[in-house]
């Protein structure tokens, strides 16, 4: 029995349900962290948007039917979780908050020589639309099969390595920006 | 100058966002105890998924207990008087100064008197009369 298949016996028995919650927040706590820290940057958020995706783990734990392994049942909750935190976020945003917004996405900071190739990255990535975002970073950074990251999104694998390409044109093309 | 490929660069995600040491053991902690809090309300609104029969059967439980204490209200006059003494009606009776007819109905008798009732005192003869005040030594007024 795998691990992944251990946690969901014990996930899904009355007697040991609270065991096989903590044995998962150990094996995916870390990991979905990073996957939601890359979408929304800020780590407060991060940390109350982790809490609110274990807790929704936890209810609907009754209707995992094991037709997608752990892996991408977790990921696809937190995928949406951190999707529907971002369009509410945009929503709640009035045209006098867009720079703000522009200032801490990274918008319009422009890095000097001393700036690091990292610090480029990351600007790179946060102008890109949230879902090619999403794309990207479970690609380049998780390096998440396309067809795994096609069952967490329910896109088909041609638009998403379409999507991937094309972000990497992006972020290339913002790299060599002067 | 050479273009940058992002296949040339190596970097993690860790050299890109920041956390502080030790936050992710701290992270499994606060997802636990946070999950213990919100599990409470879930398990009384637990409840409410307690199938329909259950209810039914709780109210037809009620409704038997109830039965016994509804017949007890149901018993008649007759039997709660046989419950009471003599001395108790009388001391009833007269502690409360009833009415002749009122202590009547509060007894239940079943007799009264007929206020249409007329002695045939007409129908007696003046000699028969006499005789009978005298007989009962009543003085003609």
């Amino acid at each position: 029995m795998s691990s992944d298949q251990n946690i969901i016996a014990l996930l899904l028995s009355e007697k040991d349900s609270h065991r096989g919650f903590a044995m998962l927040t150990e094996q995916y706590s870390e990991r979905l962290y990073w996957h939601v820290r890359k979408m929304v940057n800020d780590h407060d958020d991060t940390n109350d948007l982790i809490q609110d995706i274990f807790i929704k783990v936890w209810t609907k734990k009754d209707n995992f039917r094991g037709d997608s392994n752990l892996f991408t049942w977790m990921y696809r909750i937190a995928t949406n979780e951190t999707l529907n935190f971002l369009n509410k976020k945009s929503r709640k945003m009035s045209v006098s908050m867009d720079q703000d917004y522009e200032v801490s996405s990274g918008r319009d900071v422009h890095p000097t020589d001393g700036d690091t190739i990292a610090l480029k990255l990351k600007m790179a990535i946060n102008r890109l639309p949230d879902k090619q975002r999403l794309v990207f970073n479970m690609r380049y950074f998780d390096e998440i099969k396309f067809q795994e990251i096609s069952e967490i999104t329910g896109t088909s694998v041609g638009a998403l390595k379409a999507s991937y390409h094309i972000a990497v044109k992006k972020i290339e093309d913002i790299l060599n920006e002067d | 100058m050479k273009k940058i490929k992002l296949s040339d660069i190596d970097l993690k995600q860790e050299d890109l966002y920041q956390v502080d040491e030790g936050y992710f053991d701290a992270l499994n902690k606060n997802i636990l105890e946070n999950n213990d809090a919100s599990i409470q309300p879930i398990k009384s609104l637990a409840t409410r998924n307690n199938p329909w029969y259950l209810g039914l059967a709780a109210s037809l439980l009620i409704l038997l207990l109830s039965i016994p204490i509804f017949l007890a209200f149901q018993q008649s006059s007759d039997e709660l008087l046989s419950d009471i003494s003599n001395d108790e009606i009388i001391y009833y009776l007269d502690f409360y100064d009833l009415g002749e007819q009122e202590a009547i109905e509060a007894l239940g008798v079943d007799f009264y008197f007929d206020e249409t009732f007329d002695l045939p005192a007409e129908s007696l003869q003046e000699e028969e009369l006499d005789q009978l005040y005298l007989e009962y030594g009543i003085i003609d007024i």
